[in-house]
């Protein structure tokens, strides 16, 4: 009777564990993974996801089968068995979360330290717009300093290409200092190191990329980073996440990841296209497909009212000289 | 055991001239001081601003039903989210549990007649109608829009009357909830009957007890940043404002240093009423009461220093990060004590499928459903891609919802008896309970897919690739919206004209099932004695209580002899 009950347990423990990593590898709930820190992120996540899934199905389980075995019969008016604790079972309940807290805590840190590791993501208050703060006292100050004795972050080197990132309500713009060049997508280089410096010029807006699993706030009046390896040719959207106005919604950009050789061609033909703005007419209905292919973009046409053509009217401002919002609102769409 | 039916004292409804005069209803809208009227009045009020905040949310979902923003637009899309949370947290959640069960049952389960301080808990409710009542306001003059959150810069170029509206209205409740606060933790220390130690007190009140001394702790803090950013927004002063060398990362940590312990606020005195509805309707002791008692002081003391969990994007130090997820994780430790015990509670017991018993095992089915997103959203380099996305949105409203609305309504299905002296129909409740539980996962559920996949909160207006989730999730919310509708009728019906519910119509053995349904004024007849422990359920025989109960029936009728020749 009771090796028949306990072959019975083993069972359904057997079957618990095997759901459970399945489930943990089959759930389908992320998008592609296109950075280096996305499949860091996926790994921790379906292990996360298996162990959940785990105590999950345990509490359920145990919860469906009182609800079953020891519902009250028709006319029994008795009480239930009066125990009211064991010790050793209530040792165990609080033991194997705290392993569990703990495996996961020491996981979460491996995983951030191998993503943001030595990035010095912390931001720190931008001089030019903090009053009066230089930026030796900031670089100074252990509040905002990466603390070595928690992470020993690996040494990385120097990024092999910074983009200055700025939001503003409902657009984003990138800077690429080396080059000069300003535009309203961001366009990177497949498998180069990339360091965003962002900042925000109005209220708080986030960077948010959800194939690469990255997001950071832009804040104003502070500099924050990101740094990461594109790891896959594409066209991603940058997604505000932080609310940022009513049309928070439409904050959306393009990130296009190509090889480094078609990088250097559109760094060029946009630096060709500011300067002047024949060219720039030429090109933009060309080389460039247009936004409007994009399901998404259309939405954001139809409640503005432009056809294409406008858009590609628009576009021309946007990518050539001055960077006003309305020129850039073709990237929120 | 059997007996306790034919039981006068525990079941049978007393006789005529025992029977106390039911309140006239004219006096819940004074300036009473008797608990059980404030708790009444707390909880009807609260109830109210549950359909508005209701009706709120049924237009938000009405508006994502579709990728476009079509049916609010974007700007009153942000002005309907930003109300809907504030009126669910300030004016519902809050209200209902400090306000309405803790005043209603904390002195009745201590043996006491009335709070500590019973002008100032009248006074502590009085706070509430105006606060609603700016809230209100704000709809017809202007919403206010930066969230609940309420963000500067944004907050500060959204709309000064909608902004200023929404802070005085958050002063004013959260001044109700230090006043209450102060009250329950003075009552439960002090107020307790002769006999009663604290370890012989209803898990109830050790949970108020927790959630009270977060709210004394943290309340403080949030009228502080909102007094600044009052400045900030009328005065041109520059405490958050970058443009005048202000630091908006500042205001995060000060409103998250209240409103994340304000989940505890929202979720501990639910922890606590499950605790005492648990052995009831499972007639068994509840499993590790020293365990659940102590670990709602763990959990109080950990919420309060897990607060930066909200702002791992927020340009914070990499120690900072470190710290508050070790901080967050470690709750999960009391969490699990707690719903590993309430498992243990109903594990050899003779479950009654009453409708608060369906809700309070609804409650912990829906709640370990939050705690593990909780987990989730705890470790760092995960948080960092579902923040701010509907991954949030899924999880908090299974803690909120799935969690403190769950548990009030299992409260207030196994303590309307008390309140009303009625019992509710059961038929209806188990409608209510299975169309609640329906349309909650339908509505619910989808969220973590949808954040997951990079759809962030706060948008009117979404990439068409999540229509389909979307669509389910809005069906749900309108069943949900439909759920209140059993509710409302059955709760006016049955307060009105229900059956006779007895002093004891669940045969339960708090102190508040002693007396009668509703209790009088000072809640007992003559003083009142501790038959038993709490939750003694298959520990005393038939015998013991039979005798317990008449002995009580005769003190009653001897108090009550006592009192009638003064009286008239």
């Amino acid at each position: 009777m009771s090796a028949l009950k306990n072959i019975f347990l083993v069972g359904i423990g057997v079957l618990l564990t095997l759901a459970s990593l399945w489930y943990g590898q089959n759930h389908h709930l992320l998008p592609e993974a296109a950075a280096n820190s996305a499949p860091l992120f996926d790994s921790l996540f379906n292990s996360t996801i298996t162990l959940a899934t785990g105590i999950f199905l345990v509490v359920e389980g145990v919860l469906l089968y009182c609800a079953f075995r020891y519902r009250k019969r028709r006319g029994d008016r008795g009480d239930g068995d009066p125990n009211h604790g064991n010790v050793l079972l209530e040792i165990v309940w609080t033991a194997v979360p705290a392993v569990i807290i703990l495996w996961l805590g020491l996981a979460s840190l491996d995983v951030y330290q191998a993503v943001y590791g030595g990035a010095d993501v912390g931001g720190h208050v931008h001089a030019a717009m903090a009053m009066g703060s230089s930026q030796e006292t900031e670089a100074g100050d252990p509040g905002y300093a990466y603390t070595p004795a928690v992470l020993p972050g690996k040494e990385r080197g120097q990024p092999d290409l910074v983009v200055q990132v700025q939001g503003m309500q409902y657009a984003w713009m990138f800077t690429y200092p080396e080059s000069g060049l300003v535009a309203g997508e961001l366009h990177l280089p497949l498998n180069k190191r990339v360091r965003l410096n962002m900042t925000a010029m109005d209220v708080n807006h986030a960077f948010w990329v959800p194939q690469f699993r990255l997001k950071q706030d832009l804040i104003p009046g502070r500099e924050t980073h990101l740094e990461f390896v594109p790891t896959q040719l594409g066209t991603y959207p940058i997604i505000c996440a932080e609310l940022c106005g009513p049309y928070h919604g439409v904050m959306v950009a393009q990130l296009v990841v190509e090889t480094p050789e078609e990088f250097e061609r559109w760094q060029q033909e946009q630096l060709v296209a500011a300067r002047g703005e024949n060219n720039a007419l030429a090109w933009a209905g060309d080389l460039h497909p247009s936004p409007s292919e994009s399901a998404f973009v259309q939405v954001h046409q139809r409640r503005l009212g432009l056809s294409p053509a406008d858009l590609t009217s628009l576009k021309l401002p946007k990518d050539s000289v001055p960077l006003t919002r309305t020129g850039s609102l073709p990237s929120a769409g | 055991m059997t007996q306790l039916q034919d039981n006068p004292t525990f079941a049978a409804a007393p006789k005529a001239s025992l029977e106390p005069a039911a309140e006239p209803w004219w006096r819940f809208f004074t300036f009473s001081t008797d608990h059980k009227v404030i708790g009444i009045q707390y909880l009807v009020t609260g109830f109210f601003f549950y359909l508005v905040g209701g009706a709120l949310a049924t237009a938000v979902r009405a508006e994502l039903a579709t990728p476009e923003a079509d049916f609010l637009g974007f700007e009153r899309y942000n002005g309907a989210f930003t109300l809907h949370a504030t009126i669910m947290i300030f004016l519902w959640i809050v209200p209902a549990l400090m306000g309405g069960f803790g005043n209603y049952l904390v002195p009745l389960m201590i043996g006491a007649r009335d709070m500590a301080f019973p002008r100032l808990n009248a006074v502590a409710f009085w706070l509430i109608p105006p606060s609603g009542l700016l809230l209100l306001a704000s709809l017809f003059l202007e919403a206010p829009s930066a969230g609940w959150t309420s963000y500067p810069p944004l907050s500060l170029i959204s709309g000064k009357v909608g902004e200023e509206l929404w802070i005085l209205s958050i002063l004013l409740g959260g001044t109700s909830s230090i006043l209450g606060a102060v009250n329950f933790i003075t009552t439960i220390l002090k107020l307790r009957m002769p006999g009663m130690k604290m370890d012989k007190m209803p898990l109830f009140c050790w949970a108020m007890l927790a959630a009270s001394i977060i709210t004394l702790i943290a309340t403080p803090v949030l009228a502080g940043a909102l007094i600044l950013l009052s400045f900030d927004l009328l005065a041109g002063t520059a405490f958050f404002n970058p443009s005048g060398g202000g630091d908006p990362v500042v205001y995060q940590h000060m409103f998250w240093f209240y409103s994340h312990p304000a989940v505890y606020i929202m979720v501990l005195p639910v922890f606590g009423m499950i605790s005492e509805i648990l052995p009831v309707h499972a007639r068994k002791p509840i499993f590790a009461y020293k365990a659940i008692a102590y670990s709602s002081l763990a959990i109080c003391f950990l919420g309060l220093i897990v607060w930066v969990h909200h702002m791992f994007t927020s340009g914070t130090p990499d120690w900072m990060r470190v710290f508050f997820m070790i901080a967050t994780m470690a709750i999960a430790v009391p969490t699990g004590i707690k719903v590993f015990s309430w498992l243990a509670t109903l594990w050899g017991g003779k479950i009654h499928y009453r409708t608060a018993m369906l809700f309070a095992m609804g409650f912990i089915s829906m709640f370990v459903i939050g705690g593990l997103s909780g987990i989730i959203l705890a470790s760092v380099p995960l948080d960092i891609h579902v923040h701010d996305t509907y991954f949030v949105v899924a999880h908090l409203h299974y803690v909120l919802f799935g969690g403190s609305v769950f548990g009030i309504y299992a409260g207030l299905y196994h303590w309307f008896p008390k309140m009303t002296g009625r019992l509710l129909n059961e038929f209806w409740g188990r409608v209510h309970f299975a169309l609640t539980f329906v349309g909650f996962n339908m509505c619910f559920l989808p969220m973590h897919k949808l954040g997951l996949m990079g759809m962030p909160r706060r948008v009117a207006q979404y990439d068409p690739q999540f229509a389909d989730l979307n669509w389910i999730s809005s069906v749900g919310a309108f069943i949900l919206a439909i759920s209140t509708l059993p509710f409302l009728v059955n709760a006016i019906y049955s307060w009105v004209a229900g059956p006779k519910a007895g002093d004891n119509p669940w045969q339960a053995l708090t102190l508040e099932w002693t007396t009668s349904s509703p209790p009088p004024a000072h809640n007992f007849y003559g003083d009142p004695i501790l038959l038993t422990g709490p939750y003694d359920y298959g520990l005393h025989s038939k015998e013991t209580l039979d005798y317990l109960a008449a002995q009580l029936q005769s003190l009653r009728e001897l108090a009550l002899a006592e009192a009638e020749p003064t009286s008239s």
